[in-house]
C-alpha cells in the first residue's frame, strides 16, 4: 500500500534526507586528496607527535583554583541549591498569563503557567515560556540616555521635565494597552501635569471588534468567550488558538475541554473554520472552508442571511447568494445549538463584526457562551491614524512611547520615522532598542517584567500582581516609577504606589493580609462580578464588499506577535506549528497555485529536501517585501500569506536581518488597519534556503503513527480506530527478541499523550528546551537538519485526493499534531547498537544516556525508529574548554546564546552537553529524582502523580500526562490502559513507554484511519526509505553516500 | 515476693531507659540551642554546664527563668544571675521556647553524656591506611629479579664454556667469545626491553590519565585560618550548625558570615591566632568590635577556596546522603574534626562512589518511601533471609542516570 506520490525523480532521492543528515564527503576526500598526497605517512607522524605533545601539555596543567563565596547575610528564604518559586504575572501588550517563576540562587531560570490562576488556568504559551531569556538579553538598554549619551536617572528625569514644559504643540503619550490600575493612575497624574494626550496603540487588528461592540451594545470592550460551553464553534479567520484576542493563554484550556473524549464522555464540540490560510486554529478544525481573504466577509454575511432567514431576522442585501454546502450545514448546526454555540471573527471590519454580533445575539449566545460582565480589558485600541498624521505634519512637540513600535508595525512606518526626526522631544520608555526608539532623544529604559513590580486587571474583577524575582540587571526602572518621578513624585516608590492604589480599591482594613495573599497567589479574583446583560442593537446591517483581486496577500501574526518577540532566540527557533519553518518568514501559496506557476518541484510535502527556493517580491499597497516561497497545503487559492513580525532591523543581533517586514503590506482604511489587500508578485531570481524542520525526522509513512476515528464511530465503540491493538497481542509477545526482558521492581516511568487535546502550540517544546539546556542552533544549522530539540511536534497532513499531480491534492488537508520525544522503549533498538554502552536501560524504565561515555558514532540515532536522538555537531553553549569552532561563530544567534549573560538561563541540575555527543529526552530525570528525594526526605510514599515533566507542566490542555505506570493509582496507568491508548510502532516489539490516545474527529471522515494508510502524507524520510526499500528504510543518515555505494554490492534491494 | 521484685526491676529498668531517652533528646536540644556557646565540661563563650545547677544553689526555678529570659532573672535579683550576667560581654540568647521538661532533658544529658552515646571522637574512617608490608615485598621482588638475572648470566657463561669445551673436543673451530655487553645488547633483548617499556609507559599513562582532575589530599591555604579541629573537634559544634543546608539541599553550603557572627560577636579572640583571623570575619561582616555595631562597610564575602570539586556532569545531593541515607559526614570527608586545615580525604572518583553504593545498606525498612516498591526485597526480609540487606545498588543506585543527567 504505497502512497502514489512516492514516484519521483531520482535527483530528489539523491538529496534524500535522514535524521542526522549531511552526507559526509569522506570518499570524495579520500579519493581526491589522500591519493594525491605524497607524504601522508610523514604527515600522520607529525600530527601524532603534535597531538601527543598537546595532550601532555594539557595533562600537565594544574587544576584551576575554584572559589566558593558564601553570602555575607544570607536571606532567610534562600537555601543554596534549592529552587525558589515566585508567583507573578506576564503581560506583553497582547497576551497575559499568571505565571510561576522558578529561581535558582537568585536568578530566574524558568517560567510556567500558574495552575491555580482563575484567569489563565495554568496556560503559558510559547512566548511566555521563552520570555525568561529576554531578561538576559545584553542588547537591552543598560542605562538612561539623553541624545545617545549615557546619563543618570535624576538627570534624565529633570531634563525631560524641563523639555516637556518647554515643548510646544501637541504632546502624545503612546503606549500599548494599559490594564494596570496603578499604571493608569500614574499616567493620569502625569497627563494632568503636562497636558499630554494618552493614546493606546496596538498592531493586533482588534479595533473593529471594539467599534462593533460599541455600536451594537454601547460598550467599547471585548467580552470573554466560553469555548468550553459551546457545542458548535464557528470561526471566521479568528486564530483563537494563536493570536486572536489574547490567544491560546485564554482559550486553549476551555477549547480543549470541549474536545476531550473518553469512554465515559463521548461528546465533543464541532469546530468550523473559515480561513484564507492554514492557521493553527484552522488546522484543528473539524471542517474548514478556504476562501480568499477578501471573501471571508461575504461568507459571514451569507451565514448571517441563512440564520436570519431561519430565525426571523432582517436579511442583508447585496450579499453574494452562491449555494455553499459548508455554510448550510454550519447554519443548521448553529440553529440547533442555540445558546450553546459561538461565532467569532478575526477580520478587522466593523460591518462584519456587527453581523457576527447579530448572529450571536439571534442564537442567544450572550450570557451563555459570551459574557460581558467580565470583559477582556487588554483589548484596547485608539485611532492611531490621527496621531500619525499629527506627527508627520509636524504638529507635535513631544512624543513619549512605551512598549510600542509603530515605525515597524504600523502602515505609516517610513513616514512616521521621518516625522519623528522633526519632533523636539521623543522619549522612549522601552526596555530594548527598536526601530521607533532609535529616534528617541531621551531613553528611560523600563525594567524587564521579571525585575518589576506591577499590577493588572486583565479581566474585569480579576486582579494580578507582578513581582520582581531578581534585582535589576542593568540601570533600569519600572515605567510607572519613571512616570511618577516625571509627575513630580520623586520620592514615591512604585511598589508603595501600587499598594496605595490597591488600598483605594480594596479598602484599608486587613490590607496587609490581602496584599500578602495576592502577592503569594499572583492574583486576586472576585468570585462574583456585577452581572451585565447586554441588549443588542442589530439593526441597520450593511454589506460593502472589500476590494478583491485575482491575487491577494494576507499578513498574519505568528509566534513572534507584532514583532516584539523577534529578539527571542527560542521563539525564532521554535518551528511554526503548521509550516514548520523557523528563523524567517515566507510567502505561503497553495499547491495548485504553485503548480500553475511551475513551482511544483518546491513542494516539500511531495519532494522533501532543503535546497534553495525562489524568492518572491510581493507588492501591495505600494510597498513590497521579498520573501522565499513556501508551498502550504490548506491555503486558499490565489492567495499569498506572509507572517508578520519578522524583518526587525535595529533590534538586537538575533532578529536582525531575519525575514522581511510583513506589516509594510498593511494599509489603514478609515482608521482600521487591514491585513489583506490585492497584490502582485514577481520572481526575483534570487534563491534562499528556508529553515524548515519537518522535512526530516519523520517516520516513514508506511508505518502506523497516528490512529484516527470519527466521533460517530467512537460513540459506537471507544476502541474505534484502535481495534487492531486488541486483536493482536503486540505487547505481550514473547520469544521475539534475543535480548533479555527488563524487570522494573520499583517505578516504571511512562507517559500518555492525548492527540485530541494537543493542538500543536509548541509551548512544551520551548519549556523542554529551557528546562534541559537544549541549545539554540541558528538558521543555518536548522536548515542543515541539525536542530537540537528533544521534543518536537510532528505535523501530519492527510489528503482525500492522493494524486500528488492532481490540483486538489492536499487542498483541504486533515491535520494532526503529534508530540514526539524519546519513547523510552523497554526493548530499545538504540541500546543494542551502542559500542560503548553509553545508552542503556535503567531499572525504572528510563532509556538513559551517559554523555561522558558517548563517543559519537551516532549508531543509536540511525537505529532509532522514532528519530528522536540529537547529535551535538558543535559546542553550542560554549561548554568546551577550547571554545567554539569557527563555523559556529558565523551564526549571530548562537553567538548571542554563548555569552555569559545568556548562559544565566542554564538549569544547574542538567549537564551542558559538549560537542560530539548524542542527547535526547531524559523524561526530565532531574525532576523524577527531585520528587523521589522529596518523598524519601519526608519518609513517605511517592505520590502517584507527583512527578511532572517540563512538557507536561507547560501543556495547558493536559495533553501530556506523565507518571509511574507501575502505580495503579496514577493517571498515566489509567490512561495507558484505556480503550483509546496505543503505542507507536508497538508491532515492532520495541515496547515504548509513551502511549498515545487515538485522535477523534467530529467530521464525516477520519483520513488518518490507518486501516487505509494511503491517505497518509506524513512526508519526508518515507521517500528515502522507499528509495532503499524495505527494512533499510530507516537506515538513512549521514552515511548516505557510502550506503548507496554499498547497495550495489549487496544482494539487498 | 517475686512479683514485687519483678515490678521493682521493671520500674528500675524503665527509669533507666527513660533516663537514657531523656539524655538522647537532651543531646538534640543541647546541640540545637546551647552547643554554639556552651560546653559540658569547659568554658566556651558561656560557662560550662556541668554542675551549673549547683552554682545556682539548686534553685531550679531561678535557673529556668534565667534560661528563658535572663533579663527577668537579673531583675528578680538572684545573685547567681547577676554573677553570670557579668561573665562575658556578650549577652546570652533567650530561649522562651524551652519548656521545663526540655531543660530537664538538657541536664539529663549534661549530667550523663554517655547515656546519649557520647564517647571519644569516632575513629578516623577512610582508606588511607598505608600498606606497611607493600614496600618490603617490592624489595624482595627486586632482589629476586637481580638474583635471576645473575643466575641467567652465570648459566649463559656455563653454557658458553660447555659449548667451547664440546667444540674443543670435536676439533671444531671455537665459537667467538661474546662479551657481557654483546650478550645483553642484541636484537632479542632490545626487542623485549622495548616491549616492556611500551607496556610500562602505557600502564603509567593510563594510571595517571585516570588520576587527571582528581585531587585527593588537596589542602589549600584558606583566606581565614579556620580550624575545624577547634570548632568541630574541641568545641564539638555540630557540622550542620554551620553547614545548614546539608540536610535539606543539594549543597551543604558554606556558612554565611552572619552565622560566624552568632558566636564571634562574643568570642573576639581565638586560642591560637588571637584577633588576627577573627578580625577578617569582622571585616567581611562590617562589624566594629570597638562599638559592637555593624557600622562599617563590608569588604564582601570571604573568598574561600573550594576543596571538593565534582565535575559538572555529576549530580550529587547532600540531603540524599545525609538525611535519606543517614551517612555520617566523616564517611566522605574524613576525620574533619581532627583537621587543622581541611584537606580532601577521598579521591571523589566514580569507582569510589560505586564501591560505596555497592556496599552501603539503604534505609529500606525504615523509610516508608520503599513500602510499596521492590516487593521481592520485602518478601526476602519478611522471610528472614540470612545475610540479605538492601544496598544502594539493589535499588538502582549504580545506574548511569542516578548521578549523570
Amino acid at each position: 500500500m504505497k502512497p502514489k506520490h512516492l514516484n519521483k525523480e531520482t535527483d530528489q532521492l539523491q538529496n534524500g534526507n535522514g535524521d542526522i543528515s549531511a552526507s559526509l564527503p569522506v570518499l570524495d576526500y579520500l579519493n581526491d586528496n589522500i591519493k594525491k598526497s605524497k607524504s601522508s605517512r610523514r604527515d600522520f607522524l607529525k600530527t601524532m607527535g603534535f597531538t601527543i605533545s598537546a595532550a601532555t601539555l594539557a595533562a600537565s596543567c594544574e587544576i584551576p583554583v575554584r572559589k566558593a563565596l558564601p553570602y555575607v547575610n544570607k536571606p532567610v528564604e534562600i537555601t543554596p541549591g534549592q529552587a525558589l518559586y515566585y508567583a507573578s504575572s506576564y503581560f506583553d501588550g497582547s497576551s497575559f498569563a499568571n505565571i510561576i517563576v522558578k529561581t535558582r540562587d537568585g536568578r530566574p531560570i524558568k517560567v510556567d503557567g500558574n495552575p491555580d490562576s482563575p484567569i489563565t488556568k495554568g496556560a503559558a504559551n510559547a512566548a511566555v515560556q521563552a520570555s525568561v531569556i529576554s531578561l538576559y538579553d545584553h542588547t537591552r538598554y543598560k542605562s538612561p540616555m539623553i541624545k545617545g549619551e549615557d546619563s543618570s536617572w535624576s538627570n534624565v528625569i529633570s531634563t525631560l521635565q524641563s523639555d516637556l514644559e518647554k515643548a510646544s504643540g501637541k504632546k502624545y503619550l503612546i503606549t500599548g494597552p494599559v490594564i494596570s490600575p496603578s499604571l493608569k493612575a500614574a499616567i493620569a497624574s502625569f497627563k494632568e501635569k503636562y497636558g499630554v494626550e494618552h493614546v493606546v496603540y496596538s498592531a493586533d487588528f482588534n479595533d473593529a471588534l471594539l467599534q462593533a461592540n460599541e455600536q451594537t451594545f454601547g460598550k467599547k470592550a471585548a467580552p470573554t468567550y466560553r469555548f468550553d460551553q459551546a457545542n458548535v464553534i464557528a470561526s471566521f479567520s479568528a486564530d483563537f488558538l494563536g493570536s486572536w484576542l489574547g490567544g491560546d493563554d485564554f482559550y486553549s484550556v476551555d477549547y480543549s475541554k470541549g474536545r476531550k473524549v473518553s469512554a465515559e464522555n463521548r461528546s465533543m464540540s464541532k469546530h468550523y473554520q473559515v480561513d484564507s490560510y492554514l492557521s493553527l486554529t484552522g488546522s484543528n478544525a473539524d471542517k474548514r472552508l478556504t476562501v480568499q481573504p477578501s471573501q471571508v466577509k461575504a461568507t459571514i454575511f451569507q451565514l448571517y442571511n441563512l440564520i436570519a432567514g431561519k430565525l426571523g431576522g432582517a436579511s442583508v442585501s447585496g450579499v453574494p447568494t452562491t449555494e455553499n454546502a459548508f455554510l448550510t450545514e454550519l447554519a443548521a448546526d448553529l440553529i440547533s445549538n442555540q445558546g450553546k454555540s459561538l461565532v467569532v471573527s478575526g477580520i478587522n471590519d466593523v460591518e462584519a463584526q456587527k453581523a457576527v454580533n447579530a448572529m450571536n445575539s439571534m442564537l442567544g449566545n450572550y450570557g451563555s457562551t459570551i459574557d460581558f460582565s467580565r470583559t477582556l480589558n487588554f483589548i484596547q485600541a485608539d485611532n492611531f491614524t490621527t496621531v500619525a498624521n499629527d506627527i508627520v505634519n509636524e504638529r507635535v512637540g513631544a512624543v513619549l512611547m512605551h512598549g510600542v513600535n509603530p515605525v515597524y508595525s504600523s502602515p505609516f512606518g517610513a513616514k512616521l520615522a521621518e516625522g519623528l526626526k522633526k519632533v523636539g522631544v521623543v522619549a522612549s520608555f522601552d526596555m530594548a532598542p527598536s526601530e521607533t526608539s532609535a529616534y528617541a532623544t531621551h531613553v528611560l529604559p523600563d525594567s524587564h517584567y521579571l525585575e518589576s513590580w506591577a499590577d493588572y486587571e486583565p479581566v474585569t474583577g480579576s486582579f494580578a500582581i507582578g513581582q520582581p524575582t531578581i534585582r535589576t540587571i542593568f540601570n533600569t526602572q519600572e515605567f510607572g516609577q519613571s512616570l511618577l518621578q516625571l509627575a513630580g513624585n520623586a520620592s514615591e516608590d512604585y511598589r508603595e504606589f501600587i499598594q496605595s492604589t490597591w488600598k483605594a480599591n480594596f479598602g484599608d482594613s486587613n490590607f496587609n493580609q490581602l496584599w500578602t495573599d495576592a502577592v503569594g497567589a499572583g492574583s486576586k479574583h472576585n468570585e462574583s462580578v456585577d452581572a451585565v446583560s447586554v441588549s443588542a442593537n442589530v439593526g441597520g446591517l450593511t454589506f460593502t464588499a472589500p476590494k478583491s483581486s485575482d491575487l491577494e496577500v494576507v499578513v498574519f501574526e505568528d509566534k513572534l506577535g507584532d514583532g516584539k518577540h523577534a529578539t527571542n532566540p527560542y521563539l525564532q527557533e521554535l518551528p511554526d506549528p503548521v509550516s514548520k519553518v523557523s528563523w524567517g518568514n515566507y510567502a505561503a501559496v497553495s499547491p495548485a497555485f504553485a503548480r500553475a506557476n511551475g513551482w511544483h518541484k518546491f513542494n516539500r510535502n511531495v519532494y522533501p529536501g532543503n535546497e534553495k527556493v525562489p524568492v518572491l517580491k510581493v507588492t501591495s499597497n505600494n510597498a513590497s517585501v521579498e520573501v522565499p516561497l513556501l508551498i502550504q497545503p490548506g491555503m486558499a487559492n490565489n492567495t499569498i500569506a506572509i507572517p508578520a513580525g519578522y524583518g526587525r532591523m535595529s533590534s538586537g543581533l538575533v532578529a536582525e536581518g531575519i525575514g522581511a517586514n510583513g506589516f509594510t503590506l498593511t494599509k489603514s482604511e478609515n482608521g482600521l488597519v487591514q491585513n489583506f489587500a490585492p497584490a502582485s508578485f514577481e520572481v526575483t531570481g534570487k534563491k534562499e534556503e528556508v529553515a524548515q524542520q519537518q522535512i526530516h525526522y519523520t517516520i516513514p509513512e508506511d508505518r502506523i503513527t497516528v490512529k484516527e476515528t470519527t466521533l460517530e464511530e467512537f460513540k459506537k465503540n471507544p476502541k474505534a480506530g484502535n481495534e487492531d491493538r486488541f486483536l493482536s497481542n503486540f505487547r505481550n509477545a514473547v520469544d521475539v527478541t534475543l535480548y533479555p526482558e527488563h524487570d522494573f521492581p520499583g517505578h516504571h516511568w511512562g507517559m500518555s499523550i492525548d492527540l485530541n487535546a494537543c493542538y500543536g502550540c509548541g509551548s512544551c517544546v520551548v519549556a523542554c528546551n529551557i528546562e534541559n539546556n537544549v541549545p539554540v542552533v541558528g538558521k543555518q544549522e536548522v536548515a542543515n537538519q541539525r536542530d537540537m530539540s528533544w521534543l518536537r511536534i510532528d505535523r501530519y497532513f492527510a489528503s482525500e485526493d492522493q494524486d500528488p499531480k492532481s490540483d486538489t491534492y492536499l487542498e483541504d488537508p486533515s491535520v494532526v499534531f503529534m508530540p514526539m520525544m524519546c519513547q523510552h522503549c523497554d526493548n530499545a533498538p538504540c541500546e543494542n547498537v551502542c559500542p560503548v554502552n553509553a545508552t542503556n536501560h535503567s531499572s525504572e524504565g528510563l532509556n538513559q544516556m551517559a554523555y561522558n561515555r558517548c563517543i559519537g558514532t551516532r549508531y543509536c540515532a540511525n537505529n532509532c525508529p522514532f528519530k528522536v536522538r540529537r547529535f551535538n555537531w558543535f559546542d553550542y553553549w560554549g561548554a568546551d574548554a577550547w571554545g567554539p569552532s569557527n563555523d559556529l561563530k558565523k551564526d549571530k544567534a548562537t553567538v548571542e546564546m554563548r555569552n555569559d549573560l545568556s548562559r544565566m538561563i542554564l538549569n544547574p541540575d542538567v549537564t551542558v552537553r559538549s560537542r560530539g555527543v548524542i542527547e535526547k529526552c531524559s523524561f526530565c530525570v532531574q525532576r523524577i529524582q527531585e520528587k523521589k528525594l522529596d518523598a524519601k526526605l519526608k519518609g513517605e510514599a511517592l505520590d502517584a502523580n507527583a512527578v511532572k515533566t517540563a512538557c507536561q507542566v507547560a501543556c495547558a490542555t493536559d495533553a501530556i500526562i506523565f507518571g509511574d505506570t507501575n502505580n495503579k493509582e496514577s493517571d498515566v496507568h489509567q490512561l495507558q490502559n484505556s480503550d483509546r491508548s496505543y503505542f507507536v510502532l508497538e508491532e515492532f516489539h520495541v515496547l515504548p513507554s509513551v502511549s498515545y490516545l487515538t485522535k477523534v474527529t467530529n467530521s464525516d471522515k477520519a483520513l488518518f484511519n490507518h486501516m487505509d494508510a494511503s491517505h497518509f502524507v506524513g512526508h519526508g524520510a518515507g521517500e528515502h526509505g522507499e528509495g532503499h526499500g524495505g527494512e533499510h528504510g530507516n537506515g538513512h543518515g549521514e552515511e548516505h553516500e557510502t550506503e548507496t555505494h554499498d547497495d550495489g554490492h549487496n544482494s539487498g534491494h | 515476693m517475686n512479683k514485687v521484685v519483678s515490678i521493682l526491676l521493671i520500674l528500675l529498668f524503665g527509669f533507666s531507659a527513660m533516663a537514657q531517652d531523656q539524655a538522647v533528646e537532651g543531646k538534640k536540644i543541647f546541640q540545637q540551642n546551647c552547643s554554639s556557646c556552651h560546653k559540658i565540661d569547659g568554658k566556651l563563650i558561656g560557662p560550662p554546664l556541668d554542675g551549673a545547677l549547683d552554682q545556682w544553689g539548686g534553685d531550679k526555678a531561678a535557673m529556668y527563668t534565667w534560661i528563658r529570659n535572663w533579663a527577668q532573672a537579673v531583675e528578680e535579683g538572684h545573685p547567681r544571675a547577676i554573677e553570670v550576667q557579668n561573665y562575658d560581654p556578650s549577652a546570652m540568647t533567650m530561649f522562651p521556647q524551652l519548656s521545663d521538661e526540655d531543660i530537664d532533658k538538657i541536664f539529663a544529658y549534661v549530667d550523663n553524656p554517655s547515656a546519649a552515646g557520647d564517647s571519644a571522637p569516632a575513629a578516623a574512617l577512610g582508606d588511607d591506611v598505608k600498606a606497611g608490608g607493600a614496600r618490603s615485598i617490592n624489595w624482595v621482588l627486586l632482589g629476586l629479579l637481580l638474583l635471576f638475572i645473575l643466575l641467567a648470566l652465570i648459566l649463559s657463561q656455563v653454557s658458553d664454556n660447555l659449548a667451547r669445551l664440546v667444540a674443543q673436543q670435536d676439533g671444531e673451530p671455537l665459537p667467538t667469545q661474546k662479551s657481557l655487553f654483546e650478550k645483553l645488547v642484541n636484537k632479542k633483548t632490545l626487542g623485549l626491553l622495548a616491549l616492556l617499556a611500551t607496556g610500562f609507559i602505557g600502564f603509567t599513562a593510563y594510571k595517571n590519565a585516570a588520576m587527571l582532575g582528581r585531587s585527593k589530599g588537596y589542602q589549600p591555604t584558606q583566606p581565614i585560618a579556620f580550624s575545624h579541629k577547634l570548632h568541630a573537634g574541641t568545641l564539638q559544634i555540630d557540622c550542620q550548625y554551620c553547614h545548614t543546608s546539608a540536610a535539606v539541599s543539594k549543597q551543604a553550603s558554606i556558612p554565611a558570615t552572619n552565622v560566624c557572627m552568632n558566636c564571634h560577636k562574643g568570642v573576639q579572640e581565638g586560642p591560637t591566632t588571637g584577633t588576627n583571623e577573627i578580625s577578617k570575619i569582622y571585616a567581611a561582616a562590617g562589624f566594629n568590635p570597638e562599638t559592637m555595631q555593624y557600622d562599617k562597610e563590608s569588604t564582601g564575602p570571604v573568598e574561600w577556596i573550594r576543596i571538593h570539586n565534582l565535575p559538572d556532569h555529576v549530580y550529587f545531593n547532600h540531603s540524599q546522603h545525609v538525611t535519606a541515607g543517614n551517612i555520617e559526614c566523616q564517611t566522605c570527608h574524613g576525620p574533619i574534626e581532627e583537621m587543622e586545615v581541611v584537606e580532601q580525604n577521598s579521591d571523589l572518583s566514580m569507582g569510589w562512589c560505586i564501591d560505596c553504593h555497592r556496599n552501603t545498606k539503604v534505609q529500606f525498612t525504615e523509610n516508608a518511601y520503599y513500602d510499596d516498591l521492590f516487593e521481592e526485597y520485602h518478601d526476602k526480609i519478611a522471610a528472614g533471609e540470612k545475610d540479605f540487606f538492601v544496598t544502594v545498588e539493589k535499588i538502582g543506585g549504580t545506574e548511569c542516570q542516578k548521578c549523570h543527567y
